[in-house]
């Protein structure tokens, strides 16, 4: 398709900007849909969970995600509630560090 | 939207920052560009208005008030969609931004103005985003 998004970076630089530091943060990312956002900030956290309800897009998220995402990086159909609950119901302890609604409120 | 603010605060941690990232609502520029040339077209429209770009400034300000978080650092930005012609743009618009109208007139005028600059030349959308960053408060 000829169509290319923000090819300046402009999201990015506003994004690093405002989220300062990653390392060593673990990130929830709502609304992540295809991975784009999510390729633009995730080599510099710890751990990132991307979740969208779209199941299409979770499924191009990870069929065209980068090498290192393997590492750290982990996509899931779901929305926000049931997410949260089973989150929750896991890691009744844990919280994330930083949760970005990407585009999605 | 304050619900989903409300699910987004219980999974912080003490301290944790939530970044909304949404356009601020103002409609999209469409221009024609070649290096530095840019012409104005018009404007892209929304069939609901834009209306929840302001639905959702006003939620994360209801997430404040009702003090789960507090203002750290806001910002904004202009995000730009590139198209090599108006056909691409509408067909990007029909699968990722289902809700987009665009000026009967323009196509005509966007052609036109494509073929004038000729080699390198394009439409682009120019849309304005807010990004806001919010300290979790216990």
């Amino acid at each position: 398709m000829g169509v290319s998004l923000d090819p300046e970076q402009n999201e990015t630089h506003a994004l690093l900007q405002i989220l300062g530091d990653l390392s060593g943060k673990r990130v929830l990312e709502i609304g992540c849909g295809d991975g784009r956002m999510t390729g633009r900030y995730a080599e510099k956290a710890a751990q990132v969970i991307g979740i969208d309800p779209d199941g299409d897009k979770i499924s191009q998220a990870i069929r065209t995600a980068p090498p290192y995402f393997q590492e750290r990086v982990s996509f899931y159909a779901d929305d926000l509630e049931g997410y949260a609950a089973k989150w929750q119901l896991v890691n009744p302890e844990e919280g994330f560090d930083l949760v970005i609604l990407a585009w999605s409120l | 939207m304050v619900h989903a603010l409300e699910i987004a605060h219980n999974l912080l941690k003490p301290g944790g920052v939530l970044v909304d990232i949404h356009p601020l609502g103002a409609p999209p520029a469409i221009q024609v560009r070649l290096e530095e040339k840019t012409i104005q077209v018009g404007w892209l429209q929304e069939t609901d208005n834009f209306i929840e770009y302001p639905q959702a400034t006003n939620a994360v300000a209801q997430a404040v008030s009702k003090g789960w978080f507090a203002l750290d650092q806001q910002c904004e930005f202009i995000f730009i969609t590139h198209a090599i012609s108006w056909e691409e743009l509408q067909s990007y618009l029909r699968t990722k931004w289902k809700d987009a109208i665009l000026p009967e007139d323009a196509a005509i005028r966007v052609e036109k103005l494509l073929e004038d600059f000729g080699v390198g030349s394009e439409v682009v959308l120019e849309e304005r985003i807010g990004v806001m960053a919010l300290l979790a408060r216990s």
